[in-house]
C-alpha cells in the first residue's frame, strides 16, 4: 500500500472520538458528539474522557516537566560533585560511611495547586501570591512530583500563624504518581479558624512532627508554603 | 505537527521553557486519546471520575517520557516507521494499561481490579458502536440526522448542540416554551442514537457479506 492510500485509510478509519481529543473535527461533528452523549451513558462517558486537556492542564504540566528537568540536572551535578569527592584520599572512608548508612530516599520537587471555589488560584511558581477563602468554599489541594515517585512518601500539613505552627489534621489522598490530594469543604478543613494563616506542607519518607524553618534546605524532603486568608462570613 | 520534532525535543530536554510548552502541545492529544481509550476499553472509567483519571494517566505518561533525561522520547526514530504522535500513543497505551494493571482502577483510590480480570476485558471486549464511529461515519450520520429532523429541528439542533447556547436563550430566540424545547431536546437526541444504531447494523452487514 503507497504511503498516500495508508494516509488515506487512516483519515477514513480514525475515531471521531479520538480525533475531538485533537481538535479535528468541526462545530457541527462536535455538536452530533454532545448529542449521543446525552442519550447514551457510554458515550456521555467517552465525551467526558475525550474532550481536549485544555491551556491550564498543559501550562501545569509543563511546570511539572520544567522543576522534573531542573531537578535532574541539580542531580546529575551533586553526582559529578560526589565523584569528584571520591578521588581524593578520603575516598575509602567515605564509601565505609555510606555503606553504613541506610540509602538516603530522593525526593522530588512537587509542584502546588489550589482549586475550587476560590478567589484566587496559583501554582508553585508565584507562591507569593495568597489565596482567599470563605467557609462556603471548596478546597482543593494538589501537590504534584516532577518526577514519578518509587517509594512511598508522606504528606504532613501545618498551620501556621505568628510563627507558632501547630499539625494540620486534613484527609490526604495519595496517587500511585506520589501525587498528594487535599480536597473539602473550607469549613470542614479550617472549621472557624478565620484570619491568615501559612500552610504548610512538608513530604518526606516518613510524618515529620514540625515543619522546617523557612529557608531550611534538605534534599530528603519537600517543603512547600502558601498563605491562606480565610475570610469570617459577613454580618446578616 | 512541529517542523523538526527531534529539534524541538532537545531544545524542550534542555530546559527551554517555550520548546517544552510547544511540545506537551503536541503530546499531549495522543497520550490523552489512547488513555481515554484504554480506560474506556478496559472497562476502567466512571462517570464523574473518569475526567481525574484521565488527567492523572496523561501527567504520568508525561512524567515518563521525560525521565531519565527524556530517554524514551531521544529513542524515538522517525526511520522506523513511526511519526512522534503514533510513538507517543502506543507509549501512552502501554502505561495506561501497566497502570491499570497495577490494582488501581482510578489513581485516587485503592478499589481493585484483577490483572487477570483487566486482560480478559482488554482483548475480548468488543468496542460499542460509538467507540468505532468515525469520520466518515460521522459526516454520514449528521446528513441523515438533518433529512430526519424538520427544519425547526434542525434549527434546534444548530443553537443547542452546535452553538451551545442556554435553553433559556433558545426558547427566547424560537419563542418556544421550556417544554416545548425539552420534548425537542428528547426528540433529537432519539433521532441521532437511532441513525447512529441504524449505521452500525448497516456496517456489520457489510462486514459480514
Amino acid at each position: 500500500m503507497t504511503d498516500r492510500r495508508q494516509a488515506h485509510s487512516a483519515e477514513e478509519t480514525a475515531g471521531s472520538w479520538e480525533l475531538l481529543t485533537n481538535g479535528e473535527l468541526s462545530r457541527e461533528e462536535q455538536a452530533l458528539l454532545r448529542a449521543l452523549a446525552e442519550g447514551d451513558d457510554g458515550d456521555a462517558l467517552r465525551l467526558e474522557a475525550h474532550l481536549p486537556l485544555d491551556a491550564s492542564f498543559r501550562e501545569r504540566m509543563t511546570d511539572q516537566l520544567e522543576a522534573g528537568l531542573a531537578e535532574a540536572a541539580r542531580r546529575r551535578r551533586r553526582r559529578i560533585t560526589r565523584m569528584a569527592a571520591t578521588t581524593t584520599i578520603f575516598a575509602a572512608a567515605a564509601g565505609l560511611l555510606l555503606i553504613l548508612q541506610p540509602p538516603a530516599v530522593q525526593v522530588p520537587a512537587y509542584a502546588l495547586a489550589i482549586e475550587g471555589q476560590v478567589a484566587t488560584t496559583r501554582g508553585a511558581d508565584d507562591p507569593a501570591r495568597p489565596v482567599h477563602l470563605d467557609p462556603d468554599s471548596v478546597l482543593d489541594i494538589r501537590l504534584t512530583p516532577a518526577s514519578r515517585v518509587r517509594t512511598a512518601l508522606t504528606l504532613s500539613a501545618f498551620l501556621e500563624r505568628d510563627g507558632r505552627a501547630v499539625p494540620w489534621a486534613v484527609p490526604v489522598q495519595r496517587a500511585s504518581s506520589g501525587a498528594f490530594r487535599i480536597q473539602g469543604g473550607v469549613l470542614e478543613l479550617l472549621q472557624r479558624k478565620y484570619g491568615v494563616w501559612n500552610a504548610i506542607f512538608v513530604i518526606a519518607p516518613s510524618t515529620v512532627t514540625e515543619p522546617p524553618a523557612d529557608g531550611a534546605h534538605s534534599s530528603d524532603l519537600t517543603v512547600l508554603r502558601t498563605t491562606l486568608h480565610y475570610d469570617a462570613p459577613a454580618a446578616p | 505537527m512541529l517542523d523538526d520534532p527531534r529539534d524541538m525535543i532537545e531544545r524542550a530536554l534542555s530546559g527551554q521553557r517555550t520548546a517544552l510548552r510547544e511540545l506537551v502541545d503536541v503530546l499531549t492529544p495522543p497520550i490523552q486519546a489512547r488513555v481515554a481509550r484504554v480506560l474506556i476499553r478496559t472497562g476502567g472509567a466512571r462517570r464523574g471520575h473518569v475526567r481525574a483519571d484521565v488527567e492523572d494517566i496523561v501527567q504520568q505518561v508525561l512524567g515518563s517520557l521525560f525521565a531519565d533525561a527524556g530517554r524514551i522520547l531521544r529513542n524515538w526514530d522517525q526511520a522506523r516507521g513511526l511519526s512522534l504522535a503514533q510513538y507517543v500513543a502506543l507509549i501512552a497505551e502501554r502505561e495506561a494499561i501497566s497502570i491499570l494493571r497495577s490494582k488501581r482502577r482510578s489513581p485516587y483510590t485503592e478499589a481493585a481490579t484483577d490483572s487477570e480480570v483487566l486482560e480478559a476485558r482488554a482483548s475480548t471486549m468488543t468496542p460499542p458502536d460509538s467507540d468505532v464511529l468515525t469520520r466518515q461515519m460521522t459526516g454520514t450520520l449528521l446528513s441523515r440526522l438533518r433529512t430526519t429532523l424538520s427544519p425547526l429541528g434542525v434549527r434546534v439542533f444548530e443553537l443547542l448542540f452546535c452553538d451551545e447556547q442556554s435553553p433559556e436563550d433558545v426558547c427566547e430566540q424560537l419563542g418556544m416554551s421550556a417544554d416545548a424545547l425539552y420534548a425537542w431536546r428528547t426528540r433529537i437526541r432519539k433521532a441521532a442514537r437511532e441513525v447512529a444504531t441504524e449505521l452500525s447494523n448497516e456496517r456489520r452487514e457489510w462486514v459480514q457479506l
